[in-house]
């Protein structure tokens, strides 16, 4: 039945979806090419590595990037069922009422992991063609992705949350833009403010408590989003 | 009544936002083979019970029992055999008909070959692949009547489905609703705040009025229950009246028409005779049987009906 349901789940998904999920991280990259090609004797004086600065580089504002991804993405998931009322007509085929989110989260997920692999693909196209080898830390760039994927799992959960329990998707939307915008100065924040996790303060590859903060309030975030959901009444 | 009989039933379902009862202990029973007419006026509660007979929002009373099942415990069960359409249709502008339909088959499984076969019956087949944002009012609302057949359906529950449509789609629409029962031996149940929608197609009535059932049985019954008056046109209504009253009989007047309950024939043949022996000149003497929208705006009294 989970197969039904994202197969269906995925023939209703918006083309947006797919152009965000391309250009964002594309479009970082992008600029971190014209940053670079613009000063690069500079750039390169500043660290013996070449490959790690420029992973540390494109990460600066990839957490604000991912943030504004997933909160459009949700909320354009969200849109596709609150625009025409048709939750009313989901919920009343014989699935259950979980599945019918679950669906929709697996298809979000999968949209940001392939947005974060991406990222570091372009990552890499663009460490090669300002010629830093071709011994690619790939192993690096994954740690950097996904850490920095697992820290913003409250804010998929959160986005998620607003945007399919609310018709309006101004809440929704309002938040997560603010929320991107926060990460970008949430570097002198406390540890246990979800706004610094992703900004993997202790370095892009180090494994620190910061990525398990994500982990454990995105499930609970979860678990408390998806009660909440399934259970409500569903008038409209 | 064996209640085993019923294809659903509810029994005292209730419904509270915020502190107002919005259905007050509906009682509602439904056979096999029946198209049952739900009537109220707006506001009455039909889509708050329906959203109940599908198990979208739970009741602060009462219980559904759908095909002898109770719904809060098997759900998804019965939800298999029931197709809906509650208040505007819903469909995704951005896909076609078909695709809107298919989205719905992946989950329904059923063959392929019924998305065709629902897109003929309502006459949809050329607009299949045309993308639903450029659908009219009338075929979208079609298109959700499709979704609500995919299943193949043993019962079909649809909450206004002519809302909205030009009178010639909406007698189509009520002539396919009234085969359902017959070809595909389903079973109906039909709201609307239109007595005339439900008039020609359904074989039992439900009234609801603010909330609750005022009236329940055959559509036959409600006709019987059509009071009928009589009418004398006569030159001095004022004589009239004081004549009939001396026969215990009480009179309203409209113009020089005086107006009074049915009488039977010996009453009206002597009626008559008293009102010429006493010098007056009688034009005319008429019937008048209530139609059954008098009937329901009377049972419905007070309610806004548009
Ligand atoms: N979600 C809701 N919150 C508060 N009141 C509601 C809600 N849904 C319906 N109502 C109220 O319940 C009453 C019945 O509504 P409804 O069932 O839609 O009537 P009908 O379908 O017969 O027109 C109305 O007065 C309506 O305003
Ligand atoms: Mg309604």
């Amino acid at each position: 039945m989970m197969r039904a349901l994202i197969q269906s789940d995925l023939m209703k998904v918006k083309k947006m979806v797919w152009v965000m999920m391309i250009a964002f991280p594309a479009g970082l990259v992008g600029l971190q090419a014209v940053n670079y090609s613009l000063r690069l004797d500079h750039l390169l004086g500043l660290h013996d590595d070449y490959w790690y600065f420029l992973l540390e580089n494109v990460h600066i504002f990839w957490p604000t990037i991912l943030v504004l991804t997933l909160t459009l993405i949700i909320s354009l998931f969200a849109s596709v069922e609150h625009e025409t009322h048709t939750w009313t007509k989901l919920f009343s085929l014989p699935v259950n009422n979980g599945k019918i989110y679950l669906s929709k989260l697996a298809i979000i997920l999968t949209v940001l992991i392939v947005s974060s692999v991406l990222f570091v693909i372009f990552s890499m196209i663009l460490g090669l063609s300002l010629g830093f080898g071709s011994d690619l830390p790939l192993m690096a760039a994954s740690q950097m992705s996904l850490y920095t994927f697992i820290a913003v799992l409250p804010f998929v959960f959160i986005q998620f949350w607003l945007s399919m329990g609310f018709t309006n998707q101004g809440i929704a939307l309002t938040t997560g833009i603010a929320n991107a915008v926060f990460i970008m100065y949430a570097v002198d924040m406390p540890t246990w403010l979800p706004w610094r996790w992703p900004l993997l303060l202790e370095g892009i590859t180090t494994i620190a408590p910061d990525i398990f903060y994500g982990l454990g309030t995105g499930v609970v975030l979860t678990v408390i989003s998806l009660i909440h959901l399934t259970r409500k009444d569903v008038t409209a | 009544m064996g209640n085993q009989t019923y294809l659903l039933e509810t029994n005292g379902l209730t419904k509270t936002y915020k502190g107002a009862k919005v259905v007050n202990g509906l009682s509602l029973q439904l056979e096999e083979g029946e198209i049952y007419g739900f009537l109220g006026p707006n506001g009455a509660g039909k889509t708050t019970t329906i959203r109940m007979l599908l198990g979208l929002i739970k009741p602060a009373k009462g219980r559904v029992t759908v095909f002898g099942k109770d719904l809060s415990k098997e759900r998804i069960t019965i939800l298999k055999q029931i197709g809906s359409l509650v208040e505007s249709p819903s469909y995704y502008p951005h896909l076609t008909g078909k695709d809107n339909l298919e989205t719905l088959r992946k989950i329904l499984q059923v063959p392929k070959s019924r998305i065709a076969e629902v897109l003929e019956m309502v006459r949809l087949t050329k607009m299949a692949d045309r993308k639903v944002k450029e659908y009219s009012l009338g075929m979208k609302q079609r298109l959700g009547l499709a979704a609500s057949l995919l299943g193949s359906p043993k019962l079909l529950i649809l909450d206004e489905p002519t809302n909205g449509l030009d009178p010639a789609g909406m007698i189509y629409i009520r002539e396919l609703i009234k085969q359902l029962p017959v070809k595909y031996g389903m079973t109906v149940l039909l709201s609307s705040h239109l007595l005339s929608e439900i008039d020609q197609v359904a074989t039992k009535v439900g009234i609801i009025a603010k909330g609750e059932m005022i009236f329940q049985d055959q559509i036959d019954v409600l006709r019987e229950k059509a009071s009928r008056k009589l009418h004398v046109q006569m030159n001095d209504w004022e004589t009239g009246q004081k004549v009939l009253s001396r026969h215990g009989i009480e009179t309203a007047r409209h113009d020089n028409w005086l107006t009074m309950p049915n009488q039977p024939d010996g009453k009206i043949a002597e009626i008559v005779k008293e009102l010429v022996y006493s010098g007056l000149d009688i034009y005319r003497v008429s019937e008048e049987i209530a139609s059954l929208e008098d009937i329901f705006l009377n049972l419905t009294k007070g309610e806004e009906t548009l």
